[in-house]
Order: C-alpha cells, then structure tokens, then sequence
C-alpha cells in the first residue's frame, strides 16, 4: 500500500509561501512523477539544495525538505532519479543550468524515446541560436563600429567571414591604449552570445526561446479564455485567473526582455561591462528565464490536453501557476508579486494536484508527464 | 424460427464462427459493414456468436428506427435459437417484423424519428433518449392484438406474438424512464433511477419486470444492486430480482483472449465492478454464493492468463524481435512501452480477482528475462538499449526494479 504522501509531507510544511527573491522561490524541475508535478530546487541554508513542493492537497502553502529527502516520501520514476542526482551536483541554480542538466537526462532516454528525441531537438536547437546570436552581434558591431564613408556593402549582404573580418576590425578601430585587445572582445562576444541566447535581439531575428515563449504563452492564454467563455460560469471564472496570472507574468516578462535587449543596443560597451561585472549584464538577461519558469510545462500541459479533458488541464495549470517575488516589483514599474498573489488565491479553489491513493504506478499520468518533456523540451 | 436453407445455414455458420473469433479490428469491420447492410437478413445471425465479444467492446453502432425502438429492451432479447416460449425474452427473429409493424403504423413519427437517426451513433445516449420519447409510448400503442400477416417468417407461432407483445408495450410505455436508468448503467445506475423505471414497470406484471430487470441489469456496473432495488419493491418481484440475478451468474465470461488488451482490461475492469457488487447482494447465498465465487474464480484465471499472453506477446516477443533486428525504431519501441503500460493496467485490475503471488512471479520472471537481454543491448539510436528495457521494467514493475536493473554490471 502506498504511504499517506500529504501526512509524511506535513513535518515540511511551511506555511505562508511568500518568497521575495526568484532564488528563493526556486527553479522549475521537470519532473513525470506524479507527487512531484511542479516541484522546484532551491538553495537552502549553507547552499544545501532544498525541494519546493506544494500541497499535494491544493490548497496554498508548500513544503519545503531537504532535496535529500526526495525518494524517502514517494517512489520517483527513473527518470526523476536521474534529475534528482544530476541536479544535486549543479553547481550554480538557475532556470537554464537547471533546464540543461534535465535535458540531457532526458536526451539519455530516461522518459521515454519521444522525449530524447525532443531534447536533442532543443539542445542542436538553443546552439543553433547561440551560432546565429552571435552572427548577429557581429552584423550589430560592423554597424555600429564602421564609419559610414566606408564605401563597403551592409554586413548583412557581405559573406560571414568577410563580417568576421571587419567585426575584427571595428574592435581594433575602438581599441584604447590599454583596452581590451581584439581577441578577448572576440572572446567575450561568444561568452555574451552564449549568456543572450535565450533572450535573443529585438525582434526576435534569431528565434530566441523567451521571445518564442511569450508568444507561446499568450496563444494558450487565447485559447484558455475562449474555452472559459464557452464554458460554464465555474469554467470562465477559472480561465479568467488563469489568463489574469499570465498577463501578469507576460507582462513582467516583456519589461524583463526589454531591458535585456537593451543591453545588445551599444556592443562595444556591453563588451567591456561583460569583462569587469559580467552579474551586473547576467541579472538583466536572467530576469525573463526566470520569470518564465515554470510557464512552458503550464502551457504543455494545455497542448497536451485533450478537448474534453480541458477542465482537468485547467485545473492542472492553476496548481502549477508560479509566484511572482517581491523583487520584480523594483523593476518592473508596478506591484507584480501583489497581483499574481491576489490571482494565486482565487485560483486556490480550482487548484488540484495529485489525488490521494491515486495509483500513479498504472502509467497513465506518468506517461502524460513523459509526454510534457517531450513538448516542453 | 423458420429454418435457412440447409447450404445458406452452413455459411452462416461457418461465418459466425469466423467473425467470433477475429480479431477486434475485424469484427468492428464486420459489425459495420453489415450495419451497413439495408436488410441484413440471416446476415444477422452472424453476430449471434460473436454477441458476447460485441457485449464486451460495445462498439458504436448506428441509430435507426428499429434500433432505438428496441434500445430500451436491449438485454432482454436473446439469439431466436436460445429463446423458450414462456421465457420473459425476446427472439431476436421477432424484432425486425415487429419494428416494421411499428413504423408503419406510427407513419409520419416513424420518419422523423429516423431523419433524427441520421449520423448517430448507440454512443450518443442522450440522443437516444430525445428520439425515444418521440415514439416508445406510441409504439406501445401501435402493435395490434392479434399477429400481423407474415409473422410466421419468423419462424415463430402465433401466440408467440401475444406473448412477445405483453413484454414490448410496457417497456416502450416506459420506455424513457427505463432508458433514463439504463443510459446511467456505468454509474451504478443511481438507485433512484433504477427505483423510478422498476416501480412503473411494476404494474404491467412480473413478465415485463423481468424483461425491464433484464435490460437494466446487463448494462448496469452494480447488477446486484439493481436487484436488491427490484425486491424491495413487492414481495411478488423478489422472485424477478433472483431470476435476474441467475441470469447474471449464468452470463459467460468476457472472451479476455480474443479482446486486444485495452478492451480486456476495461472488460475486466467493469466484470471485477460486477462481481464485487453481487458479493454486497445480500440476495445471493448458498447456492448462488458458490456459483459466484466459480465465476470470481475463473475470471482470475482468465485475468492472469490474458496478462501471461499479453507480456509474451506485447513485451518479449518484440523485445527478443528488436534485440536481432539491424535496426530498431522509436515507433516500434513506444509501441511495446504502450503495450507493457496496458498489461500494467490489467496487472492491477487483475490483483483485485486475487492472484497476487502469480503476477509477483510473472513479472519477477520478466524483470530476469530483461535483464538477460541487457548485456547485449546496442548502444545508438538504431539499437534496442538497456534504457528501454529498463523502462518497460519501470512501467511493469516499478522504478526501483528498474534502478536494480540499470545499475547492474554488464
């Protein structure tokens, strides 16, 4: 017989769930288990690694164990094994090293052949983006760097290695006394590729994954609420919270993206912040991964739903919803982390996780989870 | 019934044997071609051997005037050769001669509600009902005392129609309330409803009671407490209610073996409902108890067996296949994961029959077989590798076997 999850889980229970900063609040893990849906790493006392779980019963609060605790209170899949141990060795928690780590467990095959396939796709995929950021740093160099007599064609119409060329010496051309000597701002624009490859360029020239996911999420959102307003009043009530925290969310994200963009508008510049405070430039470019987190299994969860399952796809979604911290509000220009908690709360009655004694080992919902990874890679 | 031609007779069986035991996909084919068929004539009595695998996949058949006339009697009509006068059935010869009775005299109502037939499906219960209520009580009225002109086609006498007549007119009289409890099968039915439709059979007699408890009770998940409803109404349908519950005890087991594995296990699934209701009837003792525990008995055996063929063929024949193959597809290899998850499902509706220790023991025998097959397993995307056996080990017995599994040397 199973053991009684929520009972072993009431010693980790932490009442109120206010975290004020994103690291507190925790990064996103993937997990298929079951009783593990939504649950998230965070570092604790002494960086310890901490796990984030909520209320298996739906209701507001989580609990927080140790992330050593994880197989002590519920059988986790092989796959959840492998994350588990993997991400116990990260190094640094971020939504990406957290989505890196997971994605080469899956492309390993532990949820399934679809998955693998679908994380391979994505890893060749965020390269890919990082090769064409940088292309495009270089293009953004030549134009911003090259005087305008120099009679030469628009990068955009020259050859990559004619571009590469001039970038070379545009670098030399900025190039002071005792600046930076070409071959490390070289070096640094890959490092700055590398580091905005999620964030991307104005624009989105590149296909950068965050823009992608706003985009992503705003569809669901569409169909969320025109699925609500087709429904009963319970249905519309519920898909009306659900689209209010992801406007809320979109919307921090957009001014997180911005700012972030904004840094790639004076490369030389950005060149030297990233060789003497290169957190001062991460802290920009992470506020959109992290603000995001979470969303992309959200909307699989939607994409993966049937029609008629839509009101459990619903309900899935309102329990996976992610807080917004306190320290959104000194950026973003208005009382996010207010407004997601006022949203949190009327989704509380909708929420619904893992039933009790629900028999997961008959592999249906793990198999739905499996299946997340593969759309969510 | 008037007997076939004796070479047509011999065809007509040789085909029902044939089509009782294809394969699922193929009798869902045979079933709709001759749904198709504008008189299916003695293409009819195909069916009659394979109805018992048809009872279990309940497939979606068309709605026609004669199909939602007769809807509300459905588990009171039996094959025209199993039929015993006296009996409170129906022959299934006796249904089309009736049904065009019927739409005759009915006219213009018959139209409609065939118009309304158009595109649906028995799936579309609520349907079902709407076009019922249009012309059951009707029908009721519709049949004439006497036995229309060539009702001998049907191989049946002419008393035989007075008789089959008493048992439609009050079902279709109560036609929606009966379909109403009947439509809420999966669910029990509530006992409101099962009280609602049984107390205004009632009155008609115990014949068309036990025709109506008949009907309710072959597609409700808690036979048992359909009966037990039925006795408390009157002391007089105690005796309806037993006769019912026999009928049920007598009812052979789903074909597990022919049934793919999705269909078994939900067969299963609703057969193990089945008998854990008649196990709270408190109207079975003696006699019937131990005809219960014979069929809780070999619905075990069948479980298991079904579970034994379904790992062989779903889970080591394609493994044993992939590990020789050159190369090994991902759709080849989801298609074994697929089919390990359904046997996990059977696995556990089967647990509920009893034999525990047999699953521990096949599945203890497969995790070795596995793990036998592990050390050869490839390495590329093209090979059959030790990670998907070590999943088909995490569907069938749990991750910590799979974990043994994949730590193991070699």
């Amino acid at each position: 017989m199973q053991p009684d999850i929520t009972a072993m889980l009431s010693r980790f229970a932490a009442g109120r769930y206010r975290p004020t900063t994103f690291l507190e609040r925790g990064v996103a893990v993937p997990f298929t288990t079951p009783h593990l849906l939504g649950g998230r790493i965070r570092p604790g006392e002494r960086r310890i690694p901490e796990l984030v779980l909520a209320n298996p019963a739906g209701t507001e609060g989580v609990y927080i164990l140790p992330w050593s605790a994880l197989p002590d209170f519920c059988p986790p899949s092989l796959h959840d094994r492998a994350i588990w141990s993997r991400i116990n060795g990260l190094h640094l928690l971020t939504p990406r090293s957290v989505q890196t780590a997971a994605r080469k467990v899956a492309a390993e095959g532990f949820a399934g052949r679809d998955a693998a396939a679908a994380a391979r796709v994505a890893g060749g995929s965020a390269e890919q983006q990082r090769v064409l950021l940088h292309y495009h740093l270089l293009l953004e160099l030549v134009r911003q760097g090259e005087p305008a007599s120099s009679g030469l064609p628009p990068p955009e119409r020259d050859t990559p290695a004619n571009v590469e060329r001039r970038a070379r010496k545009v670098l030399e051309g900025l190039r002071q006394d005792n600046s930076l000597p070409p071959s490390a701002a070289v070096d640094a624009l890959e490092e700055i590729s590398s580091a905005f490859e999620g964030t991307g360029l104005r624009g989105n020239p590149t296909g950068a994954a965050l823009p992608l996911l706003c985009l992503e999420v705003a569809t669901v959102i569409q169909q969320v609420m025109a699925w609500g307003d087709a429904g009963t009043p319970e249905q519309r009530q519920c898909s009306r919270l659900l689209v209010q925290a992801a406007e809320v969310t979109l919307r921090c994200a957009r001014v997180a993206l911005a700012n972030a963009q904004a840094q790639l508008e004076d490369i030389w510049g950005l060149v030297h912040r990233w060789r003497v405070e290169p957190d001062s430039v991460l802290v920009l470019v992470e506020r959109g991964e992290w603000l995001l987190d979470g969303w992309r299994q959200i909307c699989a969860l939607w994409r993966s739903s049937p029609a008629e399952g839509r009101l459990g796809a619903a309900l899935e979604m309102a329990a996976l919803v992610p807080v917004i911290p306190a320290e959104v509000g000194a950026w973003c220009g208005f009382d996010a982390s207010g407004e997601m908690d006022a949203t949190r709360g009327g989704l509380r009655n909708w929420r619904r996780t893992v039933k009790p004694h629900q028999d997961w080992a008959t592999g249906r919902v793990m198999e739905r989870n499996e299946h997340l990874r593969a759309i969510a890679a | 019934m008037k007997p076939a031609p004796p070479a047509l007779a011999r065809e007509v069986n040789w085909l029902g044997k044939a089509t009782a035991q294809a394969d699922d996909q193929a009798l869902a084919r045979v079933v709709q071609m001759l749904d198709g068929l504008k008189d299916r004539g003695a293409a009819d009595q195909v069916l009659d051997m394979a109805r018992q695998r048809l009872r279990a996949l309940r497939p979606a058949r068309p709605l026609g005037f004669m199909r939602v006339l007769f809807l509300p009697l459905d588990g009171a009509i039996i094959a025209s050769t199993r039929w015993r006068r006296g009996e409170a059935m129906i022959p299934r010869s006796a249904l089309a001669p009736l049904a065009q009775l019927v739409q005759q005299r009915l006219g213009v109502e018959a139209d409609q509600a065939m118009a309304g037939c158009e595109g649906r499906t028995t799936t579309d219960l609520g349907e079902v009902a709407r076009l019922g209520a249009l012309f059951w009580p009707a029908a009721a009225h519709a049949l004439p005392a006497a036995a229309p002109a060539g009702w001998e086609e049907t191989g049946l006498a002419a008393a035989d129609y007075t008789a089959i007549a008493a048992l439609c007119r009050p079902l279709w009289q109560q036609g929606e309330l009966l379909w109403s409890a009947m439509a809420a099968g999966a669910e029990g039915p509530p006992e409101p409803l099962i009280r609602a439709a049984l107390q205004a059979v009632a009155p008609a007699g115990p014949q068309p009671l036990s025709a109506a408890l008949a009907a309710l009770v072959a597609r409700a998940a808690n036979p048992g407490q359909v009966a037990m409803v039925a006795a408390q109404l009157d002391p007089q349908c105690r005796a309806a209610a037993q006769a019912a519950l026999d009928r049920v005890l007598d009812e052979p087991l789903p074909q597990l073996d022919l049934l793919d594995l999705t269909a078994a296990t939900s067969s299963a699934s609703g057969l193990v409902a089945r008998l854990e209701d008649l196990e709270r009837c408190s109207l079975i003792h003696g006699e019937r108890q131990r005809r219960l525990a014979g069929l809780r008995r070999a619905a075990d055996e069948a479980c298991r067996e079904r579970f034994l063929a379904g790992l062989e063929a779903q889970v080591m024949q394609p493994a044993g296949q992939m590990m020789a193959a050159e190369t090994v597809s991902d759709a080849s290899v989801l298609a074994m994961e697929s089919g390990a998850r359904q046997l996990r499902g059977l696995e556990q509706v089967g647990r509920r029959l009893g034999g525990g220790n047999s699953y521990d023991k096949a599945l203890a025998t497969l995790t070795e077989a596995l793990s036998r097959l592990a050390p050869m397993t490839g390495e590329s995307a093209q090979d059959l590798r030790r990670m998907d056996l070590a999943r088909l080990v995490e569907i069938l017995c749990g991750p910590d076997a799979a974990t043994r599994m994949l730590a193991a040397p070699g």
